[in-house]
């Protein structure tokens, strides 16, 4: 915390003493000034970065949840469709974009796309893991008292897939975000990305810091969301309590 | 599974067979419907003109292959020789660690990617925002990574070594660095995927050659094969990075293969 004020004051300090000019380095109070002088406009074009990034978040649940209940279910599945998931992983999808902007045009319907092939690898992904990962002993135990295949599935694997999915939600919810975000830099004419270059285009560094500054709220805003879920689903759960989970993003 | 006994390619073949067929089977269906539906190649081109015009567009591509290839490097390597620093000053010193540790975390739960804009309004149109932007998103990955790893000792060969007065510096030398490697080599992989999406990204929003410019010039000549062979191109490009740096890990830490089952699961954009 310390670290952060300072971090501001130096920044402040810094831009005052070297007086320099705005569209370089606009100082934190210039920007919190353009956070509130500009907030319609702001917001109108959060709105649709949220709406868009909401909407591919979703989209990513309801198809990952399902898809990875079958490849835990079946071993064929696995076997197909796991090492593609795993190989797209170290392919940057957001290249694709500029497809989805061909394909669908200008409006938020390419950015959700993008968002939702974004936010559904690390989700499918932790479900999978989380489904599979079952310690042995309850399945023994459980068979032991000659529970059904599919018993097994809804009184044991998916309660156990739980902390996982929820880690795969946090990841999915950034990059859906990092999603919209990129496919509005591709070609858009509203949203927040969209907003960060026109005020570049036009030398007003200010109002581009003041939208990256509520960018990374609404980041640490949905992170915080998907936790805050998670702390109420499974309170149960050692990981929520501790909470020292490392994940990166872009 | 061991890597012993059980690695023998009659037992891996069959595994293999199954993505492999599905990728068949997609690449099939996809050329059917193109025939099927007759298709313009200006929507979606068949499996067959995307290769054709792959190896067509093998000159065209190439040197702006070279340049993202560059940036991605460089950035990568900048974010490596800062991230190992940072990582030991942290764990050298408690207070250093108080104060950078808080800032590195919130930094991960933002979409860092949204600055890219603003290094090329600073930095202009050549290589030096892509660099950095490149730099900026692998040195959170490395750094965390590499404390992890240094952290992550176990207590007996520390309290071993103390037991035979090793001094603080041969402690860190000779436990603590080995056994960071493995952690490192895992923030390492995931760095350089993320370092050719900083690139990449850099150039979307300003750039006059590399591989993404070229994206955004064929977006706006609505050339979807040219696209395809760009987006080939990157897979390749970051396929053969995290081969290379799998490899260099196998050669680096061969004493310690088990430590590598746990970086399968990470993701990026």
């Amino acid at each position: 915390m310390a670290a952060a004020i300072g971090l501001v004051a130096v920044w402040q300090l810094g831009v005052q003493l070297l007086a320099i000019p705005d569209y370089l380095l606009p100082g934190p109070r210039a920007v919190a000034a353009t956070v509130v002088s500009e907030r319609t406009l702001i917001f109108q074009h959060g709105l649709i970065t949220l709406y868009e990034a909401g909407l591919g978040f979703t989209l990513a649940l309801v198809f990952a949840v399902p898809i990875s209940a079958i490849i835990v279910w079946s071993k064929v599945a696995e076997k197909t469709v796991l090492p593609l998931m795993v190989f797209l992983q170290t392919v940057p999808k957001v290249a694709i974009a500029p497809l989805f902007i061909i394909w669908f045009g200008f409006g938020p319907f390419p950015k959700v796309l993008i968002s939702f092939l974004l936010a559904y690898f690390p989700i499918v992904i932790e479900m999978v893991t989380g489904l599979r990962d079952v310690n042995p002993t309850v399945l023994d135990l459980a068979r032991s008292m000659s529970i059904t295949p599919f018993q097994t599935f809804t009184k044991i694997r998916i309660p156990n897939s739980l902390p996982y999915l929820f880690s795969g939600l946090k990841l999915g919810a950034l990059l859906s975000l990092v999603g919209a975000i990129v496919a509005e830099f591709m070609g858009s004419m509203d949203g927040l990305g969209y907003l960060v270059l026109y005020a570049n285009d036009r030398m007003d560094t200010t109002l581009c810091f003041a939208v990256l500054v509520v960018l990374l709220l609404l980041g640490k805003a949905l992170f915080s969301v998907v936790e805050w879920v998670e702390r109420y689903a499974i309170a149960w759960h050692v990981v929520v309590r501790e909470n020292e989970q490392i994940m990166f993003t872009t | 599974m061991a890597l012993g006994k059980g690695f023998r390619w009659s037992a891996r073949l069959p595994e293999a067979l199954y993505p492999a067929s599905t990728i068949a089977a997609m690449l099939a269906a996809w050329q059917l419907s193109i025939v099927l539906f007759s298709i313009p190649d200006f929507i979606l081109p068949g499996p067959i003109a995307v290769i054709e015009s792959f190896v067509g567009n093998l000159g065209l591509v190439w040197p702006h292959f070279l340049v993202t290839t560059f940036e991605m490097l460089l950035g990568l390597f900048l974010a490596t020789v800062f991230a190992v620093a940072v990582s030991i000053l942290m764990v050298w010193s408690r207070p250093v660690e108080k104060t950078l540790l808080p800032l590195l975390v919130f930094f991960q739960t933002t979409p860092k990617l949204a600055v890219a804009p603003l290094f090329i309004v600073w930095f202009g149109f050549g290589y030096a925002p892509k660099v950095i932007i490149a730099f900026w998103l692998a040195y959170f990955p490395i750094v965390i990574a590499t404390m992890t790893g240094l952290k992550d000792v176990e207590p007996a060969l520390i309290d071993l070594t103390k037991s035979m007065s090793a001094s603080t510096l041969q402690t860190f030398i000779k436990v603590r660095l080995p056994s960071s490697l493995p952690h490192f080599f895992a923030g390492l992989k995931l760095g350089g995927v993320v370092a050719i999406l900083g690139a990449i990204v850099g150039e979307f929003v300003g750039a006059n050659e590399g591989l993404g410019y070229l994206i955004t010039m064929a977006q706006h000549n609505s050339d979807v094969t040219l696209l395809f062979s760009v987006v080939i191109t990157l897979v390749v490009l970051g396929r053969s990075m995290y081969a290379l740096i799998g490899w260099a890990e196998t050669h680096a830490i061969s004493w310690h293969v088990t430590m590598r089952a746990r970086d399968q699961r990470f993701f990026t954009a």
